[in-house]
């Protein structure tokens, strides 16, 4: 490697990023991984894999991962389905479009404790939507106690990343140029066509992006599930997350340590199998 | 990218020094060889200064200062010049509403402990005393009690001791205190009917109430506070049943649990229980509950239930088959396993116990010679100020010695502990019964999200 070169200036740059990540990533996730391969009690010792076997022979932890991974799987197709649909209302309309598009985006900058008492107040068992189910005649539904508790948290993120994915879809279809559309339509190309072989094909490494940050966002969703329903949800709720809040309330470190680095190796291998996907797709493209 | 490596590989490095060092101990205690010396008289015993002649030192920590640590460790110091005695009390006075002091309290015993620099003794009554014994945290005291020549068991309740901990011994409690009925005895004998009090559960209360009422007299059999108080206090005496510590294993769906339910919600409409304090005042209750804690509180609630003739019966079992009275312990003092000062720290706490300290916890103590102690007293001041709304009106009560003697055989009969829930089952009961005993959801739909929800705790 040269010195007094481009790549040395580069480094120079990008050092103090580099550091920050390091101090505060890099380093207490090696710290971590050596925890979670350790016994605290009775001493200090060295204990393996043990934690690891530990973690897929709970129940509890099975359950969470399992939680974890079907709501992702089910509000992030969602999010990004309506998102999208949004995005192209909102880019063809002309009409109160400024409004349009800041009060879709609102959601995202209201603090969630404030958003959680309004939702508490819907969804608990003398609540709001009961009360209106009362009145109806209907019987009485305890939202945050079954299986609908998982709709409640999914219209919960939906609502709040709605607003964030749509602006990232209309900056993407702002840049498709309509030069493509008019050629389509020429050629006779129905509305169908249109979008599969141009919109959807112009706006895949935007939709790359949004598919990991709305995966990462549904892993966030632990901070309204725990604020409505508390340390120990309905089972339908019970997510990593949760998991791991309450080891580490009952302080047992390595455990915890052991499911986030096994949650982290998860979450890394799923984003390297998309970037891998996409990378592949590009060189397809060109 | 052998930029990149080198980084890897520092970073690694730092990572590595970084969590191994967090390991030492910082304090080191001295040990001393003071098992096996004879005492030669009386209850103290000499313990000789550390190998290098350095004070031993002890560490002591509760959630509470209370006033009588200070006192005793004073009077220990002094009498053992040798030994150090550090009190660990953060909470002095200051009111916890937001429950946040508490839970620091928590948070910091356990990361002490599970760092290997736990207190030597430590007061288990604000901490989950199942999480401590499953992990081995504290020592087992009956070895040391064997281990102790001086310890003369007859000189403390032993049928409290016994009954304290599930298991072996692993706390020992200073105080304690007695659950049971005042009960109406005038009506009780002219019914003519055989109250056994020491056995009977609330299916025979039930029984004999609905008999007591046929015959006329009071309205309503038993007055408590709320059904979920009175489903927590059957839990508590049917915990281990419940909740399978060991195993890990959770049974609220089973049928114990939610015949509990549907027990309570009868007896209510039977007439057998009475939530209204109207009735307790007005005195047309057969029983009320009472909590004994001193030879006092014996006298003053006999005075203050409007019975002609009242007497203390023991509350119903939980369950057919168990017999005795319920007990509470407090002031529950546990040794850490991995003390090194584990015979100073066991002189200590049975020094504790030895005699009566200024400002104690009113509360039955559990060395019975204090307690006699007690009765003298009284029996020589020959009154007891009463309560202004019992019969005596404020005025004087006299003492008794049969009233003593009563009292005696009252706690002599104290056999049966209630539980200490873990904390997060007590959470989650009394968030999820509401809507049964409103009539909003069944008993099964109930008991399967307890179930639910437990199991998952104990999954973790």
């Amino acid at each position: 490697m040269k010195f007094g070169s481009d790549s040395a200036a580069a480094w120079v740059f990008l050092s103090p990023s580099l550091i920050g990540f390091a101090v505060f990533y890099l380093v207490p996730f090696g710290m971590a991984l050596l925890e979670s391969l350790l016994n605290r009690t009775p001493e200090i010792a060295y204990a393996g894999l043990d934690h690891y076997r530990g973690l897929l022979d709970s129940a509890s932890f099975r359950k969470a991962a399992a939680n974890s991974l079907y709501f992702t799987a089910v509000s992030v197709p969602v999010l990004i389905g309506l998102s999208l649909a949004l995005a192209m209302l909102v880019n063809g309309s002309v009409f109160a479009r400024r409004w349009l598009q800041t009060s879709i985006v609102l959601p995202l900058v209201v603090p969630v404790a404030s958003v959680v008492t309004f939702w508490r107040v819907m969804t608990d068992w003398d609540g709001g939507l009961n009360g209106w189910l009362d009145k109806e005649g209907v019987n009485r539904i305890d939202w945050m106690n079954s299986e609908w508790s998982m709709a409640v948290i999914a219209a919960i993120f939906i609502w709040k990343n709605l607003g964030y994915m749509m602006i990232l879809f209309l900056a993407a279809l702002q840049g498709i140029p309509r030069s493509y559309y008019e050629t389509a339509r020429i050629e006779g190309a129905g509305e169908l066509r249109a979008f599969a072989r141009i919109t959807i094909v112009y706006l895949r490494p935007t939709m790359l992006f949004v598919v990991l940050i709305s995966i990462i966002n549904s892993f966030k969703v632990f901070r309204e599930t725990y604020l409505i329903a508390g340390d120990y949800p309905y089972d339908r709720m019970y997510l990593l997350q949760h998991y791991m809040n309450n080891t580490f309330m009952s302080l047992d470190l390595p455990k915890l340590s052991a499911a986030s680095v096994l949650m982290v190796g998860c979450i890394a291998m799923l984003v390297s199998g998309l970037l891998a996907r996409e990378r592949r797709f590009q060189r397809d493209m060109e | 990218m052998r930029m990149l490596t080198l980084l890897l590989s520092a970073s690694l490095l730092i990572a590595a020094v970084a969590g191994c060092s967090g390991g030492t101990n910082g304090e080191r205690h001295v040990s001393s060889p003071a098992a096996g010396i004879e005492s030669p008289t009386g209850k103290e015993r000499d313990i000789p200064a550390g190998e290098k002649g350095e004070p031993v030192k002890i560490v002591f920590s509760a959630y509470e200062a209370n006033a009588f640590y200070e006192e005793a460790k004073r009077e220990y110091e002094r009498l053992h010049p040798h030994v150090r005695i550090e009190l660990d009390l953060p909470v002095k006075g200051q009111s916890d509403l937001s429950g946040q002091l508490l839970q620091k309290f928590r948070e910091t015993t356990n990361a002490k402990f599970l760092s290997g620099q736990g207190p030597d003794i430590i007061e288990m009554d604000r901490l989950p005393m199942d999480q401590y014994r499953g992990k081995g945290l504290l020592a087992d005291l009956s070895e040391l009690m064997s281990q102790d020549a001086d310890f003369e068991r007859e000189q403390y309740f032993t049928n409290v001791l016994e009954h304290a901990d599930t298991g072996g011994l692993y706390i020992f409690p200073l105080n304690f205190s007695v659950e049971g009925l005042m009960g109406d005895e005038a009506l009780m004998s002219q019914s003519g009917m055989n109250v056994q009090d020491d056995t009977w559960d609330w299916t025979v209360f039930e029984q004999t109430v609905n008999e007591l009422q046929r015959l006329g007299g009071h309205e309503y059999g038993y007055a408590y506070k709320s059904e979920e108080s009175l489903l927590y206090d059957w839990v508590q005496s049917q915990y281990p049943k419940l909740v399978d510590e060991q195993s890990r294993e959770a049974s609220f769906d089973s049928g114990l649990f939610t015949g509990m339910l549907t027990a309570i919600k009868e007896m209510q409409a039977n007439k057998v229980l009475a939530a209204n304090p109207a009735q307790l005042i007005s005195g047309s209750v057969y029983f009320q509950e009472v909590h004994l804690a001193s030879p006092e509180d014996y006298l003053l609630n006999l005075s203050a239930v409007p019975y002609e003739q009242p007497a203390f019966y023991a509350k119903p079992k939980a369950q057919e088959g168990q017999a005795g009275t319920y007990f509470r312990t407090q002031n529950n003092l546990g040794i850490n396993a991995h003390s090194k000062v584990k015979q100073e720290a066991w002189d200590f706490l049975r020094f504790l116990t030895s005699r009566a300290w200024t400002d104690m916890p009113k509360l039955f103590p559990i060395n019975k010679s204090v307690y006699e102690e007690q009765k003298q007293t009284l029996l020589t001041d020959g009154t007891v100020k009463g309560n202004p709304f019992g019969r005596y009106e404020g005025g004087p009560i006299p003492v008794t010695q049969q009233r003593l003697e009563e009292l005696d055989a009252i706690l002599a009969g104290a056999k049966l502990q209630k539980s200490y829930l873990s904390m997060t089952i007590e959470g989650i009961l009394f968030e999820e019964t509401p809507a049964f005993f409103t009539g909003q959801k069944t008993a099964e739909e109930v008991a399967a999200l307890i179930q639910n929800k437990v199991q998952t705790y104990l999954n973790e």
